[in-house]
């Protein structure tokens, strides 16, 4: 196969002959394919968080939300119940010497 | 056959959660997707830089990699394809670099003169190439590069092994016109 006579002579096989001659396959540098390698299983432990990860990370701020939001409302619960007993005895009192001066008077 | 796609397949699945399942599959493919993009490009360090990225976004998707019939090196070309396009389109150019350094390590032979002559006839081929479409050069290294059979180019390309032998027509075609338009350039000297 020459084309020194010209392209335009050419025929299809002698065109993938000279395909199958130029089109050599290239060995990439041994330096770069064990340093690709090293990077990329360096990077496969670093991958970013997978779905079922933001999903767990997502239920458990979600858990903790709640928990503290029970905590909280149990808080609250308490104090109104202590202002409610401390209001109670207050009227208890209150009440208990509205009948005492009633007695003295009659 | 099968079995090897099974084992190959069984690779894959692994190769999401384990760094030594996916760097058994970068061994098997690294040096075809090198090919590939070597030629697309004409320049080492840019196919290295772009052979990186193909395997580093193999790497993030290949969970979502789904057995269709297409075989996995077909899923890699299309990656290697698509991020040769934005290359291009990136920087406006065509490659024009005549592959220098792989011509002139094999143009040093016994015969100097016979070699030179070589060399000249494979740089001019390789600047016919170049000024074809991008799916006609991809046709071109996947069948002469890799040697890839119809059927498996069709797969990477998307297209019927009809349409390949029909595009493979066209594409001797137009390699043909054009090496007569470079030989009628006139030269500079």
């Amino acid at each position: 196969m020459s084309v020194q006579a010209g392209a335009n002579g050419l025929s299809s096989k002698e065109l993938e002959l000279w395909l199958s001659r130029t089109f050599i396959p290239i060995e990439p540098s041994d330096a770069f394919v064990r340093k690709l390698r090293a990077r990329l299983i360096k990077y496969h432990g670093k991958q970013p968080f997978s779905g079922w990860m933001v999903l767990g990370a997502v239920a458990m701020a979600l858990m903790l939300l709640l928990t503290w939001f029970g905590i909280g409302l149990r808080m609250v619960l308490l104090l109104l119940s202590l202002l409610g007993l401390k209001d109670h005895r207050k009227r208890g009192r209150m009440s208990n010497s509205v009948v005492a001066t009633g007695a003295i008077d009659t | 056959m099968s079995s090897t796609k099974d084992d190959e397949l069984q690779l894959i699945r692994a190769a999401a959660t384990d760094a030594d399942a996916f760097g058994q599959i970068y061994e098997r493919h690294v040096r075809k997707i090198y090919n590939y993009i070597y030629y697309r490009t004409s320049n080492h360090h840019e196919a290295e830089d772009l052979t990186a990225r193909v395997f580093q976004r193999a790497l993030k998707h290949v969970a979502n990699f789904k057995d269709q019939g297409v075989p996995f090196s077909a899923w890699l070309y299309r990656i290697a394809h698509n991020l040769v396009a934005n290359w291009h389109r990136d920087r406006s150019r065509r490659p024009v670099v005549p592959l220098e350094d792989h011509l002139l390590v094999r143009g040093a032979g016994a015969h100097p003169e016979l070699e030179a002559i070589a060399v000249e006839e494979q740089a001019l081929l390789l600047l016919a190439v170049q000024q074809l479409p991008q799916d006609r050069q991809q046709l071109l290294i996947l069948k002469f590069v890799e040697r890839l059979p119809n059927a498996e180019i069709g797969a990477i390309m998307g297209r019927t092994e009809g349409a390949i032998k029909s595009l493979y027509h066209r594409t001797l075609i137009s390699l043909r016109e054009e090496l007569i338009k470079i030989e009628e350039e006139p030269t500079t000297e």
